[in-house]
């Protein structure tokens, strides 16, 4: 009787119950349905990874074979490279153990390394609203969201960098989705190298390959360089990304946002053809304490150079510094490129003579 | 029946797969408009609103918006994590449907430019509700863009209906 009413009346059941289910879906969005679909949508994600991949091969076919000859040779001059750069790695072990000691002597933290993650691209849909990435790795080897994806690259010069590729938004056991960097709600603090000038990075900026950078420090004249091909890199600000990593270079200039001078970034990392990439297993935490201790040293600063203390002041201070600086673990410091030894070295240097040898006062 | 739902289902998640395919995409970087693939999965939905009427589309164009925002996330300030939006593709997809499937006999369905005219209509439509949807419960996109996957869509649409066509008409 009740199936007869409903097969009576399907169409517009139907229709209530899809408007019904889709609108409440949308004002309830933590909804436990909401994670299953999720699950199909990166299983198809994933099978469509594979599908395209398989694809692209059959089209590159009869052009790689064309690049196989040419292949050869530069395997061959490679071998040789990676013979030299053995002998390399030697110096570079012997210098950092050598950096290590020195940082050591001095009272420096010891930047810790953290560990990194390496994961297949399983798929990309930019073409989506929504733009992501999905990688084979998941919260089974420690990622988890808000950790900063990256990916080998090439500069405007052709040398291998690593550039940011964006940060993972969810993991599950096996997979991850990352939110790439010109996803419109991705937004990073950079910095311009060249100019020094502070910047916001933001992946809505109405060309679907491109960022757009707002210059918030000084005038916006980025000191009198000519903007156009200038690198930016990450401020470490966020606390997510650690400082100094390569995002893309200026393209073009863009419309003005009040004061505010904007630009066209194209990203280093292609997206478009990402093999794989490495998540950098560290929450943004530590990054972020890291960055409001280096705020506080600088609102020390004022116009006329760095504070000199009173000397009781000092000797009261320097046994109040050593504690927690001894007793921080490890694996909450911050990486090598977030440190500036010597500018902290320089900068604070009564303080740092204070806290390696308080008896020479 | 079983088989039925069988090959809607298989229907949906190849349309589903070709649509982030990178070997169907046109590159138009060079000239500021990005990358632009076809939506097979509002081709199917009109092909069903087309060729089955409303009742069929309505619930292809739920199922295959539902596919579509699985990969939706926002992120929810409140909590601070990430958290999947679904229903916005669906409803659209789901209107499209029905509403397409009801004046479906008013439309000379086989002539290839009114195919493309459908699709095109449909596309902008489709893409412009849905990016309401989406920046009002997230943010706008800006980088969205209508009329370049609207038109490469409408072109691909006679292609992919003819094959849709043959499949389901071997399997009538």
């Amino acid at each position: 009787m009740l199936w007869e009413i409903l097969w009576r009346n399907k169409n517009s059941f139907s229709l209530t119950f899809c408007i019904l289910f889709s609108t409440v879906c949308m004002i309830w969005q933590r909804n436990p349905l909401a994670r299953t679909v999720g699950f199909f949508g990166k299983v198809a994600d994933r099978a469509s990874g594979a599908m395209n991949s398989g694809l692209s091969a059959t089209g590159r076919f009869w052009v790689e074979i064309d690049k196989f000859r040419e292949l050869e040779k530069r395997y061959a001059q490679a071998e040789k490279q990676i013979e030299e750069y053995k002998l390399e790695k030697d110096k570079f072990d012997a210098l950092k153990k050598e950096n290590d000691t020195l940082r050591k002597t001095l009272g420096f933290a010891i930047p810790a390394e953290f560990p990194e993650v390496r994961a297949e691209v399983l798929g990309v849909r930019l073409n989506s609203i929504s733009p992501r990435v999905i990688i084979g790795k998941g919260e089974e080897t420690g990622i988890r969201p808000f950790m900063p994806v990256i990916a080998r690259s090439h500069d405007a010069d052709n040398n291998t960098i690593r550039s940011v590729v964006g940060i993972v938004v969810s993991a599950d056991n096996g997979t991850s989705v990352v939110q790439p960097l010109i996803h419109p709600g991705f937004q990073l603090g950079v910095r311009l190298p060249d100019s020094g000038a502070w910047a916001m990075l933001s992946g809505n900026s109405g060309n679907p390959t491109q960022a757009l950078l707002t210059v918030i420090s000084g005038d916006g004249s980025l000191d009198g360089k000519k903007p156009i091909g200038q690198v930016v890199v990450t401020s470490g600000d966020g606390g997510v990304f650690p400082k100094g990593i390569p995002v893309g270079t200026i393209v073009k200039e863009g419309p003005r946002q009040g004061q505010a001078r904007t630009f066209f970034v194209k990203p280093f990392a292609q997206l478009m053809q990402l093999d794989s990439v490495t998540v950098v297993i560290k929450k943004p935490a530590a990054w972020a304490r890291k960055n409001d201790e280096d705020k506080l040293e600088e609102f020390l600063k004022t116009e006329f150079g760095a504070p000199e203390y009173p000397e009781t002041l000092m000797r009261l201070d320097s046994g109040r510094d050593r504690g927690p600086k001894q007793t921080q673990d490890p694996g909450e410091q911050t990486t090598g490129t977030d440190q500036q030894p010597a500018t902290q070295g320089q900068q604070n240097e009564p303080r740092r003579i204070q806290n390696v040898n308080p008896q020479t006062r | 029946m079983f088989l039925n739902f069988a090959v809607v289902a298989i229907g949906i998640l190849v349309s589903f797969f070709l649509k982030g395919i990178n070997f169907l995409s046109l590159d138009l970087e060079s000239v500021g408009g990005g990358i632009l693939y076809p939506d097979f999965l509002l081709i199917l939905v009109i092909f069903f609103a087309l060729r089955r009427g409303d009742f069929s589309a309505l619930w292809v164009g739920f199922f295959s918006g539902l596919l579509e925002d699985s990969g939706l996330l926002s992120f929810a300030d409140k909590t601070g994590e990430f958290v999947p939006i679904i229903g916005t593709h669906a409803l659209v997809y789901c209107l499209i449907g029905f509403i397409l499937g009801k004046v479906h006999k008013l439309m000379d369905k086989d002539r290839v430019p009114t195919i493309i005219l459908i699709v095109f209509v449909t596309s902008v439509v489709e893409r412009i509700i849905v990016w309401l949807l989406v920046g009002v419960l997230e943010d706008f996109n800006k980088s969205f863009s209508v009329l370049g996957p609207s038109v490469y869509t409408a072109l691909f649409a006679p292609i992919w209906i003819a094959g849709l066509s043959w499949v389901y008409k071997m399997q009538e």
